[in-house]
Parts: C-alpha cells; structure tokens; sequence
C-alpha cells in the first residue's frame, strides 16, 4: 500500500471517482470534513464504512439555519479498517476521522436514511429526528428515542428556534402520557418480560422489555432516555469553554474526566492547540487512574451477579485504593474539576509521585490475587461463558466500543487507533479476547487494568517538565471538530461547533454506550431471563438500567412484572423462578 | 475457596466515621468557606462558578448587594478561590455536608451595601469595593487630590463613563477644530 502524506487523502480521491465529493475542512492534520449530496450520503457512508474500513462514531444534526440556510448531517467515521481477522487493518499512518456532510435544506428537512445500508446509524437517526426534526427517509424504526412520549409534537428541542427561555410549560397530566410502541415479535405465543423504568433515584432508568418462550429469551427492545437532562442544549451560546468542561464531566459519575477531555479536546482540535506536553501527561494519568476504579467497579459487580458478594466486597476494598489516588491527583474522590482549555489545573509534585506508585504497588498485588480467587469460584466460569455473544458480524454492523467490542475479538481502541494526549509515548497493549461472551468482556477488562497500571507508572516515570496550561487560542466561528477518548467503557465522542462570542453553537455528545446498546437485542437472544441482568451489566451501564423486567411468554400471551430484587435473586440462586406462580 | 484466604488476609478496613473522621489527603478540595469581612461584593466568583452555585444579586429597594452561595450546587471545583481578589472564599477541608430538614440551611448570605453613582444617581457597584479600589490607589502612593483629578471616573456608573469619555473626546476634537 502506498503512503499517503495527509491522512485519509487517500480515501477522498477513491470517493471522489465514484461521487462528488468536496472536502470543506482539513484541520487537524487526521481530521477531514467532506461535503456530499444529500442523496449520496447513504453509499457515501456505506463505502466509507465496509469497504474502506470505517466505524460509524457519532453522527450529529446541526441547525445551520443562520449561517447557510440549511440543516446539516454529518457522520463521523473513524477509519481503521474491518478488523475482522487479524491485520486486516489500517496502517498507523492512514488512519483518520472522516466526516461526511450533507446539506438539508430548511423547507424540505429530509434525507434517504443511512440505516438501510449501515446498521449503526439507526438510533443517530431516531434521535435526530426527535432533536432537530430531520426526518430520514426509509428509517425503519420510526419511533421516539430520545424524547419522551408525551413530548409536545412539533417542538424540535434543538433548534435554533424551538422554545422561548421564558416560556413556562404546565405540568402535564400523567394519566394522559401515551405508551411506548414496543416492538412485539411476529409468530405464536410470545410472552412479554417489561423490565424498568426505574427508581426516580436511579441515575440511568430504561425500561426492557424481553420476550420470552417459556426461560428463553427470543428478543429484547428497550427503551431508555427516561432521564435526558439537555446537556447539550443547556452548553449552545451559554457556556464558554472553561465553563463547559466542569458541565461535561457531569455527565457521567464514573467517567466523568472521560467526559471532560473529549469535550475540551474538540475545541483544543480545532484550533490546533498546542497543549504542553506535561499537562498531556496528567490527562493521560488521569484517564487511566479513572479506568482503574470503574474496572474494578465492574468485575466486583459481575461476581455479585454470580451470587460472589465477599469478591465483590473485596474489589470494592481494592477500588477505595485507587478512589485515593484520584484523591491525591485532583483533590476529589473522583477525577473532577482538573481541566480546562489548554491544560490542567492541578500539578503533580514528587511526593505526590511517590505516593502514587506505592498505591499502586499494593493495588496490582492485590487485583491479582483477588481476581484470581474469582476466577477461582466453579460458580464464575460456568455462569459467563458462552452467555450474551456477540456475534462478529453484528458487532462490525452496529460499531459497539470498548471491552464490549474488544471481547468479540476486535481490537478496536481509540488509544491505539487514534493516539491522542501521551498514548503515543507508553507502551501498552490491547487486549483481546474472541468469544464475545461475558466472560470475554470481564477478562478484557482484567488485562486492560493491568495495562492501566503500566501506562501510569511510565507516564509517572517519563513526564517532561514545564508548565501545565497555555493561553486560549481565538476560536474561529462556525469552525467545528471531533474529541475522542476511550473511556472505560469505550470510545466517548464528542463534536462540537464553535460559535459567535467564543461559546459553542452545537455541541453533541456520544457517550461510550449509546453505541453498545443497538446491539444489545442480539446478544439477549437465545440466552436464560436469569442471565439479562449480567448481560446489560457485561456492557457495563449504569445498573440501574434493569431495575424492574416485564417477562412476556411467547407461547402462553400472558405478560408479567418482575421486581429488580426477585430477578437478581433469581440470577443468583437460579431456583425459584420468578416466572411460575 | 481462595476468595477468602484472600479476604482474610486484610484486617477490617470499615472505619468508625463519624466518630472518627476520615482524614482527607493534602490538597483535598472541600467545601468553599465564606469570609463575609474580606468580600468586596466585586461578583467575580459568580462569573466564575461554573454550576451557578454563587449569586452575586442587586437589591435596588434596599441598596444592598446580596451575595449568596447554595452548598447544594457546589460542585467543589475551587474556580471561586481561584478569581475571589482578597480570598474572601477559599476551599477548606470539609466535605460534611448534612442538614437537616430544611435546604435553606446549606446556603451563606452576605448583604453589602451598594454605591450611587456620583451623576446619575444609580446604583452601580458596593461600597466595599469603591474602598478597596480608593485604598489600593492610596497604598500605591497616589494622595487624594491626584485620585479625585485622574481617577474621577470610579464615582461613575459604567453608562455615565461611557457617555463622558464620549463627551470629552468630542470636546477635544472640537477644539483642535
Ligand atoms: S467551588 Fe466551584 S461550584 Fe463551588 S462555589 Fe466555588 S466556583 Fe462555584
Ligand atoms: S470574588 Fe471574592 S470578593 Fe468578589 S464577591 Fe466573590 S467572594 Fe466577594
């Protein structure tokens, strides 16, 4: 393969023989917008996905309407191959982020629907239809995602225009909310398992719904997005960027530094800023330092899904270890409140060095020995092999990320796909493993902590002196790019629009996974009710997710609400169906 | 099993909080504590605070300027300690944050009171920080006659600035003619 000097050129020239194509931004070096017809997008995007090697990441839908008139698309593909056996990737050189745009014109909000051709796109899709009104034509789910039934009809709570800020709406009467259109599967004699929403105290409610013939499940539709708090709305022209960084972090409790690189990084990206190498190593540290503890937050809670309650304490044990090193890195429990635009906050001094290292010391001594106990148990193996697959050619389909992506044997990691802050100067691996079941998921999250430790201790050993912050650059209006993070649980995109006054004009966020639910029906199928709650949990979510489960049965039409409690303790004891009366 | 050799080795790790509190590292960020006899009311750290914790308001009935902060929005991102000129509010090493019952009691109030403006006769800035500005001025060597000559503008709202550097600017224009 031939070299190309300015990444993903060679792509451009490819599609550029097939369709028209105009490239309207170039900045940074590995970021590339082009422009299409609105009618090409959907092979545009399907060529740039299977047959170049792309990755739907986000896609996002902007109201253009005061700088050309139009709505706009844009699909963000990382480019870095199929990845479907081993080496068949992209070089390190000619991997890049594409960005496909199309224009929508204002008086005629509609496009042909990339879904039909790339799976992945079906929940962007929903959602911008929800947001901004686009509507995609051809979508085969054209239900609400991300609002709520009983949203007023018409209000796009994105645009420009969409509400008066002084308008007051009235509380709206519950009895008269309409219901969610579950999917219901075609043939005989399904029965029907609603699980959720949750708990007003919960912070991630979704309501599953699981049908089932007689303990099989034979599919699955969720609805989520009960909770949507409209960040984004909230950043549009209000926020500055020192600003957005500490709202961003609060999008999620566990990722939230995650969160709040990807969000600064965007804009760090687009004016090419040079962030002093030291403060790029305290990122890096911190990154890290967060993966550690939401790992280990993982492992402990599959054990206690498997009825291991001591090894979920004991990982628990482990993990305030590392909630201290946060505490010594930021300040904070949690690695909060660190960044800003051109750099971070907060120096890390030798002592503070020292102190690191010793925790961790103790902390990989006892992860090991403490994992090892686990995967000890009979109960444990036997218990997460072979449930919740995902099968290789559904996940190339639907684009999952991180350890969810990682245990169906792809290495796809936006740290060594895309290396940004200092992954380009440590050393680590990615590990992989082939099976796509729980089990994959939970040893690709054992490998990946050890990794963790690794990469902090050679950011400790290595980082360069000097300062940690620089001036904020002059944004350019109007000008826009993409921040990427691999957070703990997966690739976290953000992308954002820079606006007039140095406030961000559209700001959209991908957390990591809103990418891994699509595929989640699939994984359910063919697997016991008793093992839903490990499969949500192996994708890591919130746990709150499946707080309340409604079992239909296929074969006997009768539907059934079982309590969070009743489902655990099933999963655990596995006697006593709940299913019987 | 080997779980609990492994649990066993450890001693308890639960500790008696409250009655012994958890000791926090060095450089912990805790909740923001307020000096009312240092706080000028000069409202920066209300333009800081990212989460809208401090509220720097004017009380135009009552000439005051009503400065509050609500410890339910805190998010202990220091932003405040870092812009407050006279470390009027800075972290400190609490994280208790219990009330009970009633919320208004996690939040601080401090009233100072506000300055007229010497032309039009608005309210435009607190008392406090005229002072502060006057003495700094004072303290850097200037006497009151050279403040009152140079420094006039301070007794003025910013529109009575304005409209007056506009004013003079005409004035001299029109005289070189
Ligand atoms: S610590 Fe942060 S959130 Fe709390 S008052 Fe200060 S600036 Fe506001
Ligand atoms: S910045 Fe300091 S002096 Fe100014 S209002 Fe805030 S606390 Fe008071």
């Amino acid at each position: 393969m031939e070299k190309t000097e300015i990444k993903g050129k060679k792509f451009i020239s490819e599609l550029g023989n097939l369709f028209k194509v105009e490239v309207i931004r170039h900045q940074p070096d590995d970021q590339i917008t082009i422009l299409v017809d609105r009618n090409d997008l959907p092979e545009v995007v399907k060529t740039l996905y299977y047959k170049m090697g792309g990755w739907l990441s986000t896609m996002v839908a902007n109201d253009e309407r005061e700088i050309n008139g139009n709505y706009a698309v844009y699909y963000v593909l990382s480019m870095e191959g199929n990845k479907m056996e081993e080496g068949d990737e992209l070089p390190p050189e000619e991997k890049c982020w594409i960005t496909v745009k199309a224009l929508i014109p204002a008086h005629d909000p509609v496009y042909p629907s990339v879904a039909l051709k790339v799976p992945a796109a079906v929940w962007y899709e929903r959602e911008a239809r929800d947001m901004m009104g686009l509507i995609a034509e051809g979508l085969p789910d054209q239900r609400r995602l991300a609002l709520s039934d009983d949203f007023p009809a018409g209000i796009y709570p994105l645009r420009k225009d969409s509400i008066d800020y002084r308008e007051k709406f009235a509380p709206y009467d519950l009895d008269k909310e309409p219901d969610y259109d579950f999917l219901y599967p075609e043939g005989e004699g399904v029965m029907d398992v609603p699980l959720g929403p949750t708990h007003i105290t919960s912070d991630e409610p979704g309501h599953f719904r699981l049908f089932v013939d007689g303990e099989t499940i034979i599919d699955a539709d969720y609805k989520l997005f009960y909770v949507h708090r409209g960040i984004e709305k909230l950043a549009e022209n209000r926020l500055d960027y020192d600003q957005m960084a500490f709202i961003a972090e609060r999008i999620c409790g566990i990722c939230g530094f995650a969160h709040a690189v990807s969000c600064i990084e965007s804009s760090e990206n687009v004016t090419g800023l040079d962030v002093p190498l030291r403060a790029r190593a305290i990122r890096t540290i911190c990154l890290e330092t967060e993966r550690l503890h939401s790992h280990l937050l993982n492992i402990g809670l599959a054990s206690e899904f498997t009825g291991n309650v001591t090894a979920f304490l004991q990982m628990f044990k482990i993990r305030e270890q590392t909630m201290d090193m946060a505490q010594i890195l930021t300040g904070g429990r949690k690695t909060y409140g660190m960044i800003l635009t051109g750099g971070v906050r907060r120096d890390i001094t030798d002592v503070e060095r020292k102190e690191m290292n010793r925790i961790m010391d103790k902390v990989e001594i006892e992860f090991k020995e403490c994992l090892d106990g686990i995967i000890d148990s009979p109960n444990f193996l036997k218990r997460l092999k072979g449930v919740g697959v995902l099968n290789k050619k559904i996940a190339r389909d639907f684009s999952p990320v991180g350890p969810n992506v990682r245990g169906a044997g792809f290495n796809r990691d936006a740290r060594y796909d895309h290396p940004f802050d200092w992954y380009k100067k440590v050393d680590f691996k990615v590990p992989v493993y082939g099976d796509g079941d729980v089990l994959s998921r939970v040893l690709v999250r054992a490998g990946e902590f050890l990794e963790s430790i690794s990469i902090i201790r050679q950011c400790l050993d290595l980082m360069p002196s000097g300062p940690i912050m620089v001036k904020k650059p002059f944004v350019e209006p109007y000008s826009h790019g993409v921040g990427f993070v691999e957070a703990p649980r997966g690739e976290d995109i953000h992308w954002t629009m820079h606006g007039n006054a140095q406030k961000v004009h559209r700001w959209r966020v991908r957390a990591s996974t809103y990418n891994n639910w699509p595929s989640l029906r699939f994984q359910f199928r063919g697997n016991s009710v008793a093992d839903a709650p490990l499969i949500v949990g192996s994708l890591d979510p919130c746990y709150s997710c499946s707080e309340r489960v409604t079992v239909v049965d296929v074969k006997k039409q009768k539907t059934k609400i079982i309590q969070m409690e009743d489902l655990k303790k099933y999963a655990i004891t596995r006697k006593d169906s709940p299913l019987k009366n | 099993m080997k779980i609990l050799e492994f649990a066993k080795k450890e001693k308890m790790v639960t500790r008696d909080f409250p009655v012994v509190p958890y000791e926090v590292t060095e450089g912990f960020r805790g909740k923001p504590e307020y000096s009312y006899e240092k706080c000028l009311g000069c409202g920066a750290c209300a333009v800081a605070c990212p989460s809208n914790a401090v509220t720097v308001k004017k009380d135009e009935e009552r000439g005051l300027s009503v400065w509050k902060i609500d410890y339910n929005r805190c998010i202990f991102c220091g932003r405040c300690d870092e812009v407050c000129p006279t470390e009027a509010i800075s972290l400190s090493k609490q994280y208790v944050m219990c009330v009970l019952f009633d919320k208004e009691d996690l939040t601080v109030t401090g009233e100072m009171k506000l300055r007229k403006c010497d032309s039009c006769g608005r309210y435009y800035s607190t008392e406090r920080l005229y002072n502060y500005v006057y003495n700094k001025l004072i303290s850097a060597g200037w006497d009151r006659a050279t403040i009152d000559e140079k420094a006039k503008h301070l007794k003025f709202c910013p529109d009575c600035r304005r409209e007056q550097a506009i004013n003079n600017y005409v004035n001299q224009m029109t005289k070189r003619g």
